[in-house]
């Protein structure tokens, strides 16, 4: 850390020369002082993914401008504000390792917080560990990743996919058909809704993936009116795929659906005429239209701040618990040093006000044990709550023998349902 | 390769002098001449070299935009030079760095070096260009034409690789190809690495040793390909651009020597895809085999200018800075907005390129280093 | 499943995935190949005819109006780029391609500054029309009510019966009327007329007293036009976002440039016909996966054993047969 700080010292002096000589001008002299924490974050304000992303930007200023007008945080003794470091990765992973950079050597980042997509995650979170920096990732994920460094503030599938799907499976019927993007996310669900389905006695009789770049779905539409299932699970991510939707409201399929992507993300209950996505059911940890005090006062705060909201969703409730969780990690450790801080995370953080309800981290597994909700679209495209799924600790690391608490440098594991062997039987083919 | 390309070697009077070959240095081929040019670039090194000491250039942000000049300089040989475009320059760039990835994660445990990974980061995409090279020039593909199957191709491959996120199926060795997420366990790619036993340099990318050595080899690239370029070799190239029936009629086949720069072309650019994942540890399909990513390499070229080979490296370095100088300073919602205008107003004032622009007015203030494609331009405005 | 419902089926795959390609392809196609301009732009003239569709309709302009207007507003906004940057660049494939990239760059990023990243999307058309095909039913076109007589309670369909929407169809028949008209206008048209002879000669046409420079903007803005008139189509139907045309831009160039510049209509007709059915073919055979990834690949071996396209390919076999 000092010898960062004395090279950014002659950094500043030469710092004219520096901006004539190749005009570097304005990040020449941003090194932080020792007076604030630094919290950086990266994440999508252009490009495709802008309008699931920039919400959570909300989230990280709403935090912090909580955060400060309570004075700040005493660690090393002071009180210290939280200076908010914010990059635009334009939808493009290229983008993500060099603002990690940024972040790490220029701006000398305590935290990154950055990522929507898992490439994005990944090629930040690849970096930030390589440089022992504390990286979260703040939506939904597939969960799984075991490494010292990282911690996700979003709901996993063992909170989202088995419990709804077990609620599925109780009010629909056993028989589902699964459809998704085929990448690493989607295949992941698709593996846990797999596992669904082995633990609460479903039948998954239709799994296919497919490339993010197709968009005429009357084949798959027509396969599923065949198979007629009790309800469909989707995974379809991306301006192309979820033309799926319209082509399936045009072509008359009205089978119960469960998606993770859809909503939570992308509000697409109100950017899709109704009523295309009826009878969609979705699983978010957080959305505006879950209930509850914490809830309404995240809205109400986020919407005081940006009133052209076109809706505050689950990316906005979790960047914002992931700040709060840090202030209080920072106000546990008396310090933001790395070891320590991370040391405070591992015995637990809380964050009662998170909007969602209750969140706290569970150390061993550096997920966090928050509620989900189950909700229903309407025909008029209004949501109803049709099960609270409750609080669901995450044990899915621990219950395969893993403590992320014991992993070291490096940037972890990554571990799928089929690496429980309790389960080894649902993969059987 | 070019076995009739030798026989011609005389065109060069210097050939008969020991090192006579280092003359090829500079010739009508290349950009830049004489003592204002050298001098010019003496200095540009010099200051290059001082940079990240005395400026405060920061190695970990301008690795990345000298691994760019390679890329830059793959292509600028093969369109610039030889005419052939390729909107697929990416991919070679990619099968380079997944290559060097996968060995790299393989072997640096028992090897504690990079040189296999090196080589086949070079050699993977080389004999895959060898491949579909000769198929397309043997199949007479011209123009549009092969640049589209080179962007199709390298499309083919994006989708592929997004596909192999099962550990248990993609899985070479002790590397995972990890679908979209990218290569992995990126904590196992190695940095790049020389040596043996216990006298091995491993040069982190991050860092000013990576700095020194990737400009080192940049330099080293750029002045061995002007002398290649100034060679009958590079005469041939011009030649196959300029006319390619002519050039036929003199008895050169000019198929193959589309396939020889179209090979050298992808070995450059997997030098560059290997360095690139040397440098962050890491490559995922997006990053490398993209539209975007695609799009960029002929961007860079353009806006430099790509009949020459410096302008190009010099384009692919400037647009790299300016962009991220854009886009982590001031407003970011304006970055891309002036990024497009950039590119706009750039081809509109310099349609051969920015710094071919600025290289014939320096040029015309020194009273020489014209090139006869300069010349060209000139003569036309 | 009965053979009949799996032909309709493989039909209207065919057609859906030809209405595709077409829309997205056609005004990509009459600006390169008449202009020798790589416009990497043109999805984001389908976007700016997306936009123009979306803010009709939010106005209560019926959708016929809104598509006709959006492909007016693409094509002044096209003509206009036109008369500013591109006519700098006829025939230099590559300084257009990166002027076109410049300029979609600044379009796109100009529509999120202003509209947002994202638009409420548009209620498809006939979305009560269905046409059930198979089991029982045998062979039907549907109203709500009838669709509701068909699936009962339940809301599932009956085992066998298969069921279509008919806006698929719809594109499709705009897509094939679109292809109609340029080709009269190209053929039959005195101005059809100009702008081949320009396209074969510009010197030459130029003597002869034709105003290239405004058979350019012209072919532009007919060009911008159809690609405005295809945004509008897709607009109702999926979200509206600037980034709404990216998606095309890669797939419309594989396809005119499959098509080859032999015959602009032909090309690419014949490249449509080709590439539509192979992805059919395949996903029906294999997967929708396959389909995709079989698609593309058909693109690149046609390349291969077509070095200039479709349509050079068979001028090539006619010139052989004569």
């Amino acid at each position: 850390m000092r010898a960062r700080n004395s090279r950014a010292r002659r950094l500043n002096a030469t710092a004219m020369l520096c901006a004539a000589f190749a005009g570097l001008s304005t990040t020449a002299a941003q090194a932080a002082t020792d007076e604030e924490i630094v919290l950086c974050t990266i994440d999508d304000t252009t490009g495709n993914l802008a309008a699931m992303s920039t919400p959570k930007t909300w989230g990280y200023a709403l935090a912090v401008e909580e955060i400060n007008e309570a004075g700040g945080i005493m660690v090393d003794g002071v009180q210290k504000m939280v200076k908010h470091v914010q990059y635009d990765g334009q939808s493009d992973v290229g983008r993500y390792g060099q603002l990690t950079q940024q972040c790490i050597f220029e701006d000398e980042a305590d935290v990154v917080m950055a990522g929507y997509t898992g490439a994005e995650r990944e090629a930040a979170r690849v970096e930030a560990v390589r440089n022992e920096t504390i990286f979260w990732h703040n939506n939904q994920g597939e969960g799984g990743i075991a490494d010292r460094y990282s911690f996700f503030s979003g709901p996993t599938p063992e909170q989202q996919v088995l419990p709804a799907l077990e609620w599925m499976i109780d009010e629909f019927g056993p028989r589902m058909t699964f459809i998704g993007a085929d990448y690493n996310f989607c295949r992941a669900i698709g593996a846990w809704v797999r596992t669904a389905a082995g633990l609460y006695e479903g039948d998954l009789v239709m799994e296919e993936y497919f490339p993010f770049d197709v968009n005429q779905w009357q084949q798959t539409i027509g396969e599923i009116q065949n198979i007629g299932p009790d309800f469909q699970v989707h995974c379809l991510v991306g301006g192309d795929q979820v033309q799926f939707y319209p082509q399936a409201d045009a072509a008359g399929l009205k089978t119960p659906a469960w998606s993770n992507v859809t909503i939570a993300d992308g509000y697409e209950h109100k950017i899709f005429p109704a009523p295309q996505l009826e009878n969609m059911h979705v699983p978010p940890g957080y959305i505006e239209d879950v209930p509850g005090e914490n809830s309404e006062a995240f809205a109400a705060k986020i919407r005081e701040r940006h009133p052209d909201a076109p809706y505050v969703n689950e990316h906005a409730a979790f960047g914002y618990v992931a700040v709060k969780a840090m202030a209080k990690a920072w106000a546990a450790a008396g310090t933001t040093e790395t070891e320590a801080v991370i040391e405070a995370l591992e015995a637990g953080v809380t964050v009662e006000e998170a909007p969602g309800g209750s969140w706290s981290l569970v150390g061993d597994q550096h997920h966090a044990a928050l509620p989900t909700y189950l909700f229903k679209v309407e025909a008029d495209h209004s949501l109803s709550l049709i099960s609270e799924l409750g609080v669901t600790e995450p044990s899915f690391l621990s219950d395969i023998g893993v403590d992320v608490r014991e992993f070291g440098s490096g940037d972890g594991e990554t571990y799928l349902p089929t690496d429980n062997p309790a389960w080894a039987d649902f993969f059987a083919e | 390769m070019t076995g009739r390309a030798d026989e011609t070697t005389p065109v060069n009077s210097h050939a008969k002098i020991p090192f006579g070959f280092l003359r090829l240095v500079e010739g009508p081929q290349t950009m830049g001449r004489g003592w204002p040019f050298w001098t010019g670039f003496a200095i540009v090194i010099l200051l290059a070299f001082l940079a990240p000491t005395y400026f405060g250039i920061r190695p970990y942000r301008v690795n990345e935009f000298i691994v760019s000049g390679f890329l830059a300089a793959s292509l600028s040989i093969l369109w610039g030079y030889a005419g052939i475009l390729s909107l697929g320059q990416a991919a070679f760039f990619g099968v380079g760095g997944y290559v060097f990835g996968i060995i790299g994660i393989n072997l640096f445990d028992a090897t504690g070096n990079t040189h296999l990974a090196l080589a086949g980061g070079i050699l993977a995409p080389t004999v895959f260009a060898a491949f579909v090279g000769a198929i397309m020039f043997f199949a007479r593909l011209k123009g549009v034409y092969i640049a589209i199957l080179m962007l199709v191709l390298s499309l083919l491959l994006e989708t592929f690789m997004l596909q192999t996120a099962d550990p248990e199926v993609y899985r070479i060795g002790e590397a995972l190809l990890g679908g979209a997420n990218g290569l992995r366990p990126a904590s196992d790619i190695p940095s790049v690495a020389f040596g043996w036993g216990e006298a091995v340099a491993e040069i982190n990318g991050r860092r000013e040793g990576f700095y020194y050595f990737a400009l080192t080899l940049l330099i080293v690239v750029y002045l061995g390909l002007r002398m290649l370029l100034n060679s009958s070799f590079g005469y041939l190239l011009v030649a196959v651009r300029e006319d390619p029936d002519r050039t036929e009629t003199f008895g050169y086949d000019v198929r193959l020597i589309q396939l020889a720069v179209f090979c050298l072309s992808a070995a450059l650019a997997g030098l560059a895809g290997s360095l690139d994942t040397a440098r962050i540890n890491r490559v995922d399909p997006e990053l490398v085999f993209s539209v975007s990513a695609n799009i960029m390499v002929v961007i860079w070229v353009a806006v430099g200018g790509r009949k020459d080979l410096t302008t190009a490296i010099l384009g692919a370095i400037t647009l790299e800075w300016l962009y991220l100088w854009l886009t982590t300073s001031g407003s970011p919602e304006y970055a891309t907005l002036v990024m497009g205008g950039i590119l706009v107003a750039a081809m509109l004032i310099a349609p051969e390129g920015v710094f071919v622009w600025i290289g014939n007015r320096l040029g015309r203030l020194f009273g020489r280093s014209r090139t006869p494609a300069a010349k060209a331009a000139e003569a036309r405005q | 499943m009965d053979a009949f419902t799996q032909i309709f089926g493989f039909a209207f795959q065919y057609l859906d995935s030809a209405a595709y390609l077409i829309l997205a392809a056609l005004g990509l196609s009459i600006i390169f190949g008449m202009m020798g301009v790589i416009n990497m732009a043109h999805g984001e003239l389908m976007m700016i005819g997306a936009y123009i569709t979306a803010f009709c309709m939010y106005g209560g302009i019926p959708a016929p109006i809104a598509i006709l207007l959006a492909g007016v507003g693409a094509g002044i906004a096209g003509m206009i780029l036109e008369r500013l940057i591109i006519r700098h660049f006829y025939k230099q494939l590559l300084s257009s391609l990166v002027v076109t990239w410049g300029l979609s760059m600044i379009i796109s990023q100009v529509f999120l500054i202003m509209f947002g990243p994202n638009m409420p999307s548009l209620p498809t058309p006939f979305s009560d029309i269905k046409i059930l095909v198979g089991g029982e039913v045998g062979f039907a076109l549907v109203g709500a009510e009838g669709f509701a007589r068909v699936t009962g309670e339940t809301g599932r369909m009956p085992p066998g019966v298969e069921s279509f929407g008919i806006y698929r169809l719809v594109m499709f028949a705009v897509a094939v009327l679109m292809v109609v008209a340029v080709w009269l206008l190209l053929r039959k048209t005195e101005f059809g007329a100009r702008a081949r002879a320009t396209m074969d000669n510009p010197t030459m046409a130029n003597a002869l007293g034709i105003s290239t420079p405004r058979i350019y903007a012209y072919t532009f803005g007919l060009g911008s036009a159809l690609a405005g008139i295809a945004g509008g189509l897709f607009a109702l139907t999926s979200a509206i976002t600037p980034y709404f045309g990216a998606a095309y831009t890669a797939r419309a160039f594989i396809t005119v440039v499959v098509g080859g510049a032999a015959g602009v209509i032909n090309g690419l007709v014949a490249s449509v016909a080709a590439l539509g059915g192979v992805q059919t073919i395949l996903s029906n055979l294999f997967s929708v996966y396959i389909g995709f990834v079989g698609m593309i690949a058909a693109a690149f071996l046609i390349l291969l054993v077509m070095p200039t396209g479709i349509s050079g390919y068979m001028e090539k076999l006619r010139g052989r047969s004569r």
